[in-house]
């Protein structure tokens, strides 16, 4: 895999470590949904009507194991007390009137519904933990995560999602801009290749934002390391 | 009287001669204990293939190498009877490594050994012999998977400073390329020296490795100011720094005057890095790097001080 140099990346000052404490610290899932996870659905079935699906086996080879481990990072953040939030890919109103317009020109038809039935099983919301459909990549353009979060005095979101090289990358800048700590859980992620989740695990890393493994990072929320 | 300690004896410091100061020979990074629940997106480090290696090892003496430290300490795949071998048919002196890497590859009893007990391990392979045989290590090696050392991490390099006190070894560290964003001039050399001065060891017994993946010149002539030696290890990996600015950085550090604290190496550890299968070879610093260095206004006495002086002085171990 090919690793592109970084030069202005290397001008930062590093940021100190993150301390994680329940009080102040988020998992936010995002799009652990039927439309981004199931070959016969929403991008699957994109793709096999276009004849690519083959193009998916690498995306659909890693959200199968991240989901196993977003449900340990999920199982891990509950024993804490660390509020969860899960965002996905869905419709407010069945004429979609709120999709963004690149996903309605990319037709990309993002499902209306219940979220609750739209969300993978294994990672399905509890009862108190927050949903936020959004028609957009982004929770910070279009839905309140932001002062959601401000309300939680969140200092760190534990990021973790599907297609993650758009979706997840977008989001963690997103999150540092507004001065998150962002720890991205790169084992708990998919993107579209291996190659474009390699350049996400190289890119992402600078200023707020920390990739770490799932491992890692429950071992964080346990308090067993920085 | 001083040594340096090669996997077939000891010899005088003298006879050293040019000196790569962090390849591996011998490797396997699928012996840790990874999670491997994930697909893998990278090719894992591996080096098995003895006879290809032989062969690059005496490409490496056809070119003026004459030493090379190879830096795979046990549970990373280290096999000290193949370097024996190694260096009996290239006559290229190796001198092998102690010592722990990262978590991933730390032997199972160290979880549960003291300390003292895992000084002790490190010091009988320096002294006495590694992996039951009676070659010995010549210099320790102390690596951190993340950028914070702490828990079992910092027990070890904790046990290594101690086998530094104990032996007079040097110690050569290992901080992380992924988190050369997350700590000053995208090396652990500050935390590793406040470790290893906890225990007394001398800075100037302590090399300050991946010097030249997020190299901040400040922090490194700081270092080198504390006495460390700073090793430019992975010249050649153009996808973290480009040659030529690790040239202009090495020119910036020797013009403060730290020449003496430099060395350099090119840290080879997969197969497909060989010459025979198309990648640089151990070579690419004296056939590629060195004349650029060179036309770059580095006269051959401080190349000689690079490459021979300073491995020799770090490398060498009071008897």
């Amino acid at each position: 895999m090919s690793v592109m140099r970084v030069p202005f990346k290397m001008l930062a000052v590093p940021a100190p470590p993150f301390r994680l404490s329940r009080e102040h610290t988020v998992l936010l899932l995002m799009d652990f949904q039927n439309y981004t996870t199931n070959r016969q659905a929403g991008y699957g079935k994109l793709a096999a009507d276009r004849g690519i699906d083959r193009e998916f086996d690498e995306y659909f080879l890693q959200l199968d194991a991240a989901i196993k481990n977003a449900r340990r990072l999920l199982e891990a953040c509950r024993m804490q007390k660390i509020p969860v939030i899960h965002t996905l890919l869905a419709c407010s109103n069945i004429d979609r009137q709120d999709l963004s317009r690149q996903f309605r020109v990319n037709e990309f038809d993002i499902p209306f519904g219940d979220p609750i039935e739209e969300i993978r099983h294994e990672v399905a919301p509890q009862p108190g933990e927050r949903i936020l459909p959004r028609a957009v990549y982004s929770p910070f353009s279009r839905t309140d995560i932001h002062s959601i979060l401000e309300q939680m005095e969140t200092e760190n979101i534990l990021l973790a999602g599907m297609m993650a090289d758009t979706t997840v990358a977008m989001t963690a800048r997103e999150a540092a801009d507004r001065d998150f700590g962002v720890i991205v859980v790169m084992d708990s992620s998919a993107s579209q290749t291996h190659e474009w989740h390699a350049q996400l695990r190289d890119g992402i890393v600078g200023g707020l934002i920390r990739q770490r493994s799932t491992s890692h990072v429950i071992e964080m929320i346990r308090g067993e390391r920085t | 009287m001083k040594i340096i300690r090669t996997v077939n004896g000891d010899i005088d410091p003298s006879v050293l001669g040019i000196t790569q100061t962090h390849e591996h020979l011998t490797c396997d990074q699928t012996l840790g204990k990874m999670d491997d629940s994930f697909p893998a997106l990278s090719s894992p480090m591996i080096l098995k293939d003895a006879a290809t290696i032989t062969k690059e090892l005496q490409g490496y003496y056809a070119v003026g190498g004459r030493a090379m430290v190879e830096a795979t300490v046990f549970g990373w795949g280290r096999d000290v009877l193949a370097l024996r071998e190694m260096s009996l048919s290239s006559s290229v002196h190796i001198i092998a490594s102690s010592g722990f890497y990262t978590q991933e590859y730390i032997p199972e009893f160290a979880y549960e050994a003291s300390v003292e007990m895992l000084a002790e391990f490190l010091v009988n392979e320096l002294t006495q012999g590694m992996e039951s045989t009676n070659i010995k290590a010549g210099l320790l090696k102390s690596g951190c998977g993340y950028p914070i050392i702490e828990g079992l991490e910092k027990k070890c390099a904790t046990a290594v400073a101690r086998a530094a006190r104990i032996t007079g070894a040097a110690i050569t560290t290992h901080s992380p390329a992924a988190g050369r964003f997350e700590t000053p001039g995208g090396n652990l050399g500050y935390q590793f020296l406040k470790v290893f001065e906890a225990e007394g060891v001398d800075p100037s017994r302590v090399i300050i490795g991946h010097a030249d993946q997020n190299a901040d010149i400040r922090q490194l002539i700081d270092l080198a100011r504390q006495g460390a030696m700073i090793e430019f290890d992975v010249i050649g990996k153009n996808f973290r720094l480009l040659d030529e600015t690790r040239i202009e950085l090495l020119t910036k550090f020797a013009e403060a005057g730290y020449d003496g604290h430099l060395l350099l190496s090119t840290d080879r550890c997969r197969i497909s890095e060989s010459k025979y299968y198309g990648g640089p070879g151990y070579d690419h610093l004296l056939i590629s790097f060195i004349p650029r260095l060179k036309n770059n206004g580095f006269d051959d006495a401080i190349i000689h001080r690079l490459l021979v002086d300073n491995p020799a002085k770090i490398l060498s171990i009071s008897m």
